[in-house]
């Protein structure tokens, strides 16, 4: 190989690097910037500091590729001079028979380099340098554009959903439970409907930001459907509020939060109670009252109380047209006119009878009162507990189903004071659970890996969880259980999926 | 020391070349073209086939030829009578000095270094198949006894494109035998002036020997160490394999055009020729003009053209023009 040539291969081999740091260059900037501005649009999950070892990346593995096809052989250097410059072909036989000697060969060695001795190094003009330089100012566009684009924050990425067959069957149950419940109409019918919505909304959802919206809709559809239990305790926390020792024991016997569906609460006994309050006692270290003299205090409790629960009841800003305003309303209120010739009132009217005119006449009154409008008060009071009791389980069903934290079921707020009424520890267990919540015990996520004791291999929890409610589900179905039997195994795997992430 | 022999051989080379040039010259005028292949084919060791109408100096440039080469020349004058040992020679019986017979080689006129064999297609199939060996293996075989022909050989064949009745075409394979075949052609005007002028004089030739046998030997050997690089000697044999009308990769020109195509001695000869143009150009290395020059005189009588080329009427020279036009160089 001739001194000539080797002048032409150095800047061969100097245009080689030159295009590969440029090319590189113009790859690592084009990707940086791109990957730059997909961050900051929240495109791709990705924070925009790894841009910089990706584009590093970029830059390498391009650098190292286009080094390697950028390399020339000395054949086709040769064949690159023959044809740039004409030269017969001379510099392609020199170099095929470079290993080979002979008087012949050696002229026409010469006779190559001579040929390229009169060709200038600066004649050798490198091939398309100018895209080299364009992609790299391309890239370098792209790069310095991609640190004027604002960021958006906060952003999550899209996680998929799909509904699974578990879920399709709990809400199929669901709409079951709902039709065969107590609840009131048009509430039934609007909360099986809007459950059938759900279900084929959910169906058709794809990512889990349209199932949770979906699902959020219905949860406060049904809470708004079901509200009486909320509006129950706005107005026993505003009769409670009043601190008037008649109008608490009141908002005792009408709190049902504490009812079961075997046990009133002592309803009965604590409106009894509420009754006697009214009764005027003497007073040891006083002298006796006379009839009329209580008489008078008797009528003055129940104006007194009649006039703060109606205060009561506005301050709660509660609509007139609410289940439990009316029936306390009419309780307060009724007067003989709306109760069709039944010599019956509310206890904001008994003072103004004409007849009663003593302190026994008065108590025959408040008793008769009582007696006959306690029950209407408890069917009312009953039914707003059935329509609480059926969202309540219909929201923590679907909670449950799907892993989202539900709306709070309201409660007076003397109920969380009085320890007497909550019996927040009854149903704990004893693991220390308490109802939708997760125990002591090892917690396990849905695609953790767990023991299937089956089959002796490991499974997912979830399929394994999956796998034992299906189990459950066939054979409540085709077995011997009562309901309350099965309402309690399907409450059960309700707690257990509740502590699952989809 | 090597190198200093070679470029000393070189020069000699190109000078002698020169003479010959300057020799055959005067007494033939133009024709340059034909003259450089005819030196290029003598030095390659191959045969001439010269086609032209009667008149335009195809004898006249071999008989110079051979004057100008200090060389045993036989002219043959091909004739639909002319027999094989007309040629090549024959056993006779003759008495040896006891008087017993027996019988002795007389050897026939293709016992010479360069042979003219005039107007090649006159003879009979018979008398031209007895060329095929002396054109290819430079010997002649007669009975059971073989004879060798001095080096150099070779043989320079004229043949009349017209008045075709009485003639017999050459079969291909003596066709092939031919290293070039070239077409003399009528000169131009001014050329022909010359002439007239030159054989006002003197209708011999005036030709002077500059080379002989020898010289020819050695400036064969010299052009075979030409060195020519693999893209060129494949870009001769693609150009070769191009002309096949059943490969696939050949020219479309001739799967269009081509009823077959030229042997591997086509390859062979354009390769040693380019080599010689080479040199006689100054240059050590063959060049893919060297090949492309030189197709034309290599492959014009070893390629038979369709009846679709004569349809639209389209010469053999045609048909390869479009073939080096669609053979790519390099690889």
């Amino acid at each position: 190989m001739t001194e000539h040539f080797l002048k032409f291969k150095r800047k061969l081999q100097t245009a080689r690097i030159l295009k590969t740091v440029l090319l590189a260059t113009a790859l690592g900037f084009l990707v940086g910037g791109i990957m730059l501005i997909l961050s900051k649009l929240g495109w791709i999950p990705l924070s925009p500091v790894l841009s910089l070892p990706i584009a590093l990346g970029a830059f390498l593995t391009c650098g190292i590729v286009t080094y390697c096809i950028l390399n020339t052989t000395d054949e086709q250097l040769a064949k690159d001079l023959d044809t740039r410059f004409g030269l017969q072909e001379k510099v392609q036989t020199m170099i095929s028979y470079r290993k080979q000697v002979g008087g012949m060969i050696e002229l026409q060695r010469q006779d190559a380099d001579l040929a390229l001795a009169r060709i200038p190094v600066s004649q050798f003009k490198l091939k398309r340098l100018w895209a080299y330089i364009l992609a790299t100012c391309i890239g370098a566009t792209t790069l310095v554009s991609a640190f004027f684009v604002k960021a958006k924050e906060n952003v999550e990425p899209v996680i998929p959903f799909q509904i699974s067959a578990i879920q399709i069957a709990g809400i199929n149950e669901l709409i079951e439970n709902v039709d065969n419940s107590d609840l009131d109409e048009p509430y039934k019918t609007n909360i099986s409907t809007k459950l059938t919505d759900l279900l084929a909304e959910l169906q058709t959802a794809t990512t889990t930001p349209q199932m949770q919206t979906a699902l959020r809709q219905s949860l406060t559809y049904i809470q708004t459907q079901t509200h009486n239990s909320s509006s129950s305790a706005e107005i026993l926390t505003a009769l409670w509020n009043t601190q008037d020792p008649f109008l608490k024991a009141f908002a005792k016997a009408l709190d049902t939060s504490d009812w079961t569906e075997n046990d009133w609460g002592g309803y009965v006994e604590k409106m009894a109670e509420f009754e006697r309050l009214f009764q005027v006692q003497d007073d040891a270290n006083q002298p006796p009252k006379t009839d009329e003299e209580k008489r008078q205090t008797l009528t003055w409790n129940l104006q007194n109380s009649s006039i703060k629960i109606e205060t009561a009841l506005s301050v709660s800003k509660i609509a007139p047209t609410d289940c439990l305003y009316t029936a306390v309303y009419d309780f307060v209120r009724k007067d003989e006119g709306e109760q069709s010739g039944e010599h019956v009132f509310g206890i904001g009217v008994i003072p103004l009878l004409s007849s009663v005119t003593t302190y026994d006449s008065a108590i025959a009154e408040l008793r008769n009162t009582f007696d006959k409008t306690i029950n209407g008060l408890y069917e009312r009071i009953c039914q707003l507990k059935a329509n609480a009791n059926v969202g309540e389980h219909v929201l923590k069903k679907l909670s449950a189903l799907f892993s989202m934290e539900v709306p709070a079921f309201e409660r007076p707020t003397f109920a969380q004071s009085d320890g007497t009424q909550t019996g927040t520890n009854d149903n704990d267990d004893q693991d220390g659970n308490t109802d939708g919540g997760i125990g002591e015990g090892a917690v396990y996520g849905s695609d953790d890996l767990v023991l299937d004791p089956l089959t002796g291999e490991y499974v997912e929890y979830g399929t394994l969880l999956d796998k034992y409610y299906a189990v459950m589900y066939e054979k409540l179905e085709n077995g011997n259980y009562t309901e309350e039997q099965k309402n309690i195994i399907k409450n059960y795997f309700a707690l257990l999926y509740s502590g699952i992430t989809p | 020391m090597t190198e200093q022999m070679n470029l000393e051989q070189i020069k000699v080379f190109s000078e002698k070349i020169a003479k010959v040039q300057e020799e055959l010259a005067k007494d033939v005028v133009g024709q340059k073209d034909i003259i450089t292949n005819v030196i290029i084919a003598i030095i390659a060791g191959g045969n001439v086939l010269l086609e032209g109408v009667p008149g335009v100096g195809k004898t006249r440039l071999v008989r110079a030829l051979g004057k100008t080469m200090s060389l045993p020349f036989s002219r043959i004058q091909f004739t639909p009578d002319l027999m094989p040992s007309d040629v090549t020679g024959t056993n006779i019986v003759e008495k040896d000095e006891n008087g017993r017979l027996q019988t002795k080689f007389r050897r026939g006129p293709i016992f010479a270094n360069l042979i003219l064999a005039d107007e090649i297609n006159r003879a009979t199939p018979k008398t031209q198949s007895a060329m095929l060996e002396v054109m290819q293996e430079h010997k002649v075989t007669i009975g059971n006894d073989t004879y060798k022909l001095d080096e150099p050989f070779f043989v320079l064949a004229t043949q009349n494109p017209v008045e075709q009745d009485g003639t017999y075409p050459l079969p291909e394979a003596q066709m092939d035998r031919f290293i070039f075949k070239l077409i003399v052609d009528y000169p131009t005007n001014d050329e022909l002036l010359d002439i007239v002028k030159m054989t006002q004089i003197t209708m011999e030739e005036t030709a002077q020997p500059v080379i002989d046998g020898d010289d020819v030997l050695t400036m064969r050997a010299l052009a075979s160490q030409v060195p020519a690089c693999d893209d060129v000697l494949s870009y001769a044999v693609r150009l070769v394999s191009n002309t096949h009308p059943t490969a696939t990769d050949s020219a479309p020109t001739a799967k269009k055009y081509v009823k077959y195509g030229a042997s591997p001695r086509a390859a062979q000869g354009l390769v040693t020729a380019a080599k010689i143009r080479a040199l006689m150009q100054g240059r050590f290395n063959v060049s893919y003009d060297d090949i492309s020059a030189l197709a034309l005189p290599v492959l014009r009588h070893r390629i038979k053209i369709n009846y679709a080329a004569v349809n639209d009427k389209l010469r053999v020279e045609d048909v390869i023009e479009r073939i080096i036009k669609e053979t790519k160089k390099g690889n």
